[in-house]
């Protein structure tokens, strides 16, 4: 990807984390250039999730250090943030496997309360945003529907639109279709590539293995903690030269 | 005969007990189910400590040490003060759990969305997790209302001139004992039967997800 103003949109270095005396992350760092799309595979339990959620602090590195486009947002040596979290995490956008939405509040609700509360917009603005992204995510007709009356799929664009509200220069996506059903999954799947044409910055945990064909720039490999296998989509994707990642990717395709 | 006028008064100083004993408590449950919530370990066994101390000991016993207690310094004991902090210590330890099952009941991933989209600590407590905790909070919280508000009868045993104690009275100069203690009865009733119906509707719609959705 080109990358004009030099700095990545996001750039991680040596990240590391450790459940107990268990080593979850052994030092990954990636850049993400602007507009660039990433996808994130591996076997379960590989750290995909902790290292995801690493980017936007949920879980705090161990040792490490973010750049958010080129200022440095952790230190991890220093053990705190160099910015505060939450200023960190009005920039990178996160959608959850399991949506994550606030179960007591209205579609049009979960899009708009962070708009108010975290940035300030008046209620007006933040309704009239949230209006404009559902429609954009094709929920024109259920805004006034709680979480728990919707679909997975519906739930999980509320969630992209509930991240989107936010205008984050880069969106986390942690296997944003694996708990939904597969006839389902097509419409996220079709606001996710919408996004990436639209030169959104993404790092998608993804199983999906036509999608990331289409929509990732690049693959990351993730085994054990580490990055595997690192470049271009099409070649790690469909034609990988390593023996586990080939053999990782013909299951997901269906192949024997 | 139990005069009206004297049910009237002790259901007054019944109702102030009640009141006083739920407000004690809630000031106490707050910090104490926050105790037993955090990492350190040294909190959460100072929050477990209260709970067996204030359950440990029987609301009678309660009473009558914070009475005494009380009496011996410089502001002469006040039953109703003395049933108002006994029954509010007692209920404290039951409210922490209340409290506490409720903030539980929240999946992490409610704070991680809300932390997701950079709510500060406040607003997520009060906009996204309390909504649906304190439902959960209540429906225990009512049911353990109605054992406090039986426990009010204690209090006639330090001097307090509730419902019991003027029931009490009234059979010693010569009114109905059986007659005395089924109105009073009727008194509770006509609170407890009305709380367990709140309690049971609130149970029943926590537990049919209308309040929370399981993810
Ligand atoms: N909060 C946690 N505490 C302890 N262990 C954890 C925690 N989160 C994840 N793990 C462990 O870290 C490993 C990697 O998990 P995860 O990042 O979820 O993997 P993936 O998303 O690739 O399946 C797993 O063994 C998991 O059990
Ligand atoms: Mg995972």
């Amino acid at each position: 990807m080109t990358n004009p103003d030099g700095a990545p949109a996001l750039s991680a270095k040596n990240i590391c984390k450790s459940f107990g005396d268990k080593k979850i992350l052994r030092g990954i760092s990636v850049d993400v250039a602007k507009g660039e799309h990433i996808a994130i595979i591996g076997p379960s339990g590989s750290g995909k999730s902790t290292f995801i959620r690493c980017l936007n602090l949920l879980e705090m590195p161990d040792n490490g250090t973010l750049r958010l486009d080129g200022q440095q947002v952790l230190d991890a040596e220093l053990k705190t943030p160099t910015r505060s979290v939450r200023s960190l995490r009005k920039r990178v956008g996160m959608v959850f496997q399991s949506f994550n939405l606030f179960s007591t509040h209205t579609a049009l609700e979960n899009v708009s309360l962070a708009q108010r509360l975290a940035l300030g917009r008046t209620r007006d603005e933040s309704s009239t945003r949230s209006e404009e992204l559902l429609k954009r995510v094709g929920l024109k007709d259920h805004m006034d529907k709680r979480p728990g009356q919707l679909s997975g799929g519906q739930q999980q664009r509320v969630a992209i639109a509930r991240t989107l509200a936010m205008d984050p220069e880069v969106i986390l996506f942690d296997e944003p279709t694996s708990a939904i059903d597969p006839e389902m999954r097509v419409e996220v799947l079709k606001v996710m590539t919408e996004l990436a044409e639209g030169g959104m910055t993404m790092m998608m945990v993804t199983h999906e293995i036509e999608f990331a064909k289409q929509a990732a720039d690049r693959v990351m490999f993730l085994a054990d903690g580490e990055v595997m296998e690192m470049g271009p989509s099409g070649q790690i994707l469909t034609d990988p030269e390593n023996e586990r990642i080939r053999r990782f990717v013909n299951a997901l395709s269906g192949v024997i | 005969m139990l005069d009206p006028a004297y049910i009237l008064e002790g259901l007054w100083i019944t109702i102030q007990i009640w009141f006083g004993a739920l407000i004690v408590s809630t000031v106490l449950a707050i910090p104490v189910a926050m105790l037993r919530r955090t990492k350190n370990p040294g909190a959460r066994f100072l929050g477990a400590l209260w709970a067996w101390i204030a359950r440990g000991i029987p609301p009678i016993a309660w009473l009558i040490i914070i009475f005494f207690g009380l009496s011996l310094g410089i502001i002469s004991a006040v039953p109703v003060l003395a049933a108002i902090v006994g029954l509010g210590i007692v209920n404290s330890a039951y409210l922490g759990d209340s409290i506490r099952a409720g903030l539980d009941s929240v999946p992490d991933g409610q704070r991680e969305g809300a932390a997701s989209v950079a709510l500060n600590r406040w607003d997520t407590l009060f906009r996204v997790v309390l909504p649906q905790a304190v439902p959960v909070m209540l429906a225990s919280a009512a049911a353990y209302s109605i054992t406090l508000l039986k426990n009010t009868a204690i209090a006639s045993i330090i001097g307090a001139n509730e419902l019991v104690f003027y029931a009490y009275n009234a059979v010693q100069v010569g009114a109905d004992p059986l007659l005395s203690f089924f109105t009073i009865g009727l008194v509770y009733l006509a609170f407890t039967v009305p709380v367990g119906i709140i309690a049971r509707w609130l149970d029943t719609r926590v537990r049919r997800g209308t309040v929370k959705v399981a993810h």
